[in-house]
């Protein structure tokens, strides 16, 4: 067993006492220490803590105790989520130093189920950016080449997989912030059907979009980690009350022989990168090869998605960014007596949040401003209907649609940090999951022939119908590593001193 | 300017009439009025930048007039 398997391999050896969870949990943070300092995934680790839950689970495990299939595993958990007692910073300079008093539900399930909290991944601020650059405490690097962005925002997470630093962890999505940093790294991430996991104690940048959901580095492990930390929860308002389906057999199925799969016409073309499009195209000749049906599907209202998210997302954000108003929580600046509280909060804000952060406040504040909510908001709003429209027309032509996760492979540090049209184009093709509350996997399919860089391939299914996602997900990367011979992060450049 | 067509009015008319609800169908969520556990005071001002006898302390707010 090595830091290399992969989580469900971790698992079984953890369950056959090959392996402590102690020394499984040690052994991940050798590999922090001598890679993490290049890649810069993690902001804050919690050894203590994680070494306390994993001592708790080999107890157990010694006495005999029924364990969940993942006990003993670790995770990543992006610094987004609240965790007891843990500093909370969203990547951002208004939180610095916060130790949330209480535990997200995500987090209440993980320990529950016994995985093991390495420490918090770095992220932009807020989860607001597509590359890890808008983060207050400096970018993340890609494991598969340093120069370049791991995506965002959860590019922490994404770049901690990929690095061998954990096996599992948890992101959250609001137009893309899972798929497009697994597309990038390699790695596979799923946004959930929105209302499928819990937002309880995820800091809220968009309420209508933001999802928490599971990250790993196969469509098996990703499933377990989303079957864990799943379902209802009466502190989330708009938590579904249904049972979630199952995820973990659908993975393990391999099966998608008579599956109708759409590919959506306008999530091509213009703006993709040649070796996107062609990686994108040979998986689909894959899927044709294991019995699925392919159809082409139109919607035409996803060239108005981008538009509409940043009309949303900004008007979300600048209201729920309000409560961080330096009076009972975070940062305060300039409160030496002689001040009023609305110069002081002035004060903190300006120091406290970054420039894409007051970017999207202000974008937000003026769409809501009287007079301009119904030709803004109420309007993006009706774009958000005519989306789903689309989806639903188009899922009566398919079990699932597909399309490239992100348009190009990962960019270089930089190279779009003063153009934020261009980062915002990133999102393109995973915005519209967000917008119609549907799920969406990013598996990878290859790497691009022009650099030599990830791919990754988009899987999108109807609300409350995950399991499909793991079904093509499981069937489509069983055979990709079959033609290839080994898993994608093997064709990965070792980092220095990496296991 | 080309003329307006009817079409196009007959377009911005259907696009005036959709109305935005929860992309799923979930009903407007209340609980029960119950007294449940909750964070002490103590905890619920742990990240205060200042509190003061139990109280959350703040900047002045009204001006001295």
């Amino acid at each position: 067993m090595s830091i290399r398997d992969n989580a469900s391999v971790m698992a079984a050896a953890l369950n056959n006492k090959e392996i402590s969870a102690v020394e499984l949990t040690n052994q991940h943070y050798e590999q922090i220490a001598a890679v993490d300092k290049d890649v810069h995934a993690f902001l804050y680790l919690d050894k203590e803590g994680a070494l306390a839950q994993a001592k708790e689970v080999d107890k157990k495990r010694a006495a005999g105790e029924k364990l969940s299939p993942l006990a003993g595993v670790p995770i990543a958990l992006k610094d987004v989520m609240t965790q007891k007692g843990v500093p909370t910073t969203c990547g951002s300079k208004i939180l610095e130093g916060w130790k949330p008093p209480y535990d997200s539900t995500v987090v209440s399930k993980l320990k529950d189920a016994g995985v093991i909290i390495l420490g918090k991944t770095n992220m932009d601020e807020f989860a607001m950016g597509s590359s890890t650059e808008n983060s207050a405490y400096g970018p993340t690097h890609n494991p598969w080449d340093l120069t370049r962005i791991p995506g965002g925002s959860g590019g922490g997470s994404s770049a901690s997989l990929a690095a061998f630093e954990a096996p599992l962890a948890i992101g959250t999505d609001t137009g893309g912030s899972i798929r497009q940093p697994a597309a990038v790294t390699g790695t596979v991430g799923v946004k959930p059907t929105y209302g499928g996991v819990s937002r309880y104690g995820l800091v809220a940048f968009s309420s209508s979009l933001d999802q928490a959901g599971p990250c790993a580095r196969t469509v098996l492990d990703t499933a377990l980690l989303h079957q864990v930390i799943a379902g209802f929860d009466p502190k989330d308002s708009t938590s579904i009350n249904q049972a979630v389906p199952d995820l973990v057999a659908a993975a393990k199925k391999l099966d998608i022989k008579g599956m109708k799969i759409g590919v959506v016409k306008q999530l091509a073309g213009d703006g993709y990168q040649k070796g996107v499009e062609n990686k994108f195209n040979e998986a689909v000749a894959e899927l044709v090869k294991l019995g699925a049906e392919i159809v082409e599907v139109s919607c035409p209202n996803f060239e108005y998605a981008l538009a509409a998210y940043y009309l949303i997302a900004p008007s979300e954000c600048s209201s729920n960014l309000a409560k961080f108003d330096s009076m009972r929580f975070g940062l305060r600046v300039g409160d030496d007596g002689t001040k009023g509280a609305e110069e002081v909060m002035n004060l903190t804000r300006q120091a406290g949040f970054g420039r894409e952060v007051k970017r999207r406040i202000i974008l937000g504040t003026y769409a809501l401003s009287s007079g301009y909510y119904d030709a803004y908001y109420g309007s993006a709003q009706k774009v958000r209907t005519l989306i789903k429209q689309d989806f639903d027309a188009a899922f009566t032509k398919c079990d699932v649609l597909v399309s490239p996760t992100a348009p190009t492979t990962a960019f270089k540090i930089g190279e779009k940090s003063n153009d934020p049209l261009a980062m915002y184009l990133n999102d393109i093709a995973t915005i519209p999951v967000n917008m119609a509350g549907i799920g969406g996997m990013s598996l990878p399919c290859g790497l691009a022939e022009e650099d030599n860089l990830p791919v990754g391939f988009q899987i999108m299914s109807p609300a409350m119908k995950d399991d499909r996602m793991y079904l093509v997900g499981g069937a489509l990367e069983a055979a990709l590593i079959s033609k290839w011979g080994k898993p994608i992060l093997d064709f990965a450049p070792k980092l220095a001193g990496s296991k | 300017m080309a003329a307006i067509s009817r079409d196009e009015v007959a377009n911005l008319a259907r696009l005036a009439r959709i109305t935005m609800t929860h992309p799923l169908a979930v009903n407007n969520v209340t609980r029960e009025d119950l007294v449940l556990p909750s964070l002490t005071p103590t905890e619920a001002l742990s990240g205060a930048p200042a509190s003061d006898e139990g109280r959350f302390k703040v900047p002045q707010i009204l001006g001295e007039e």
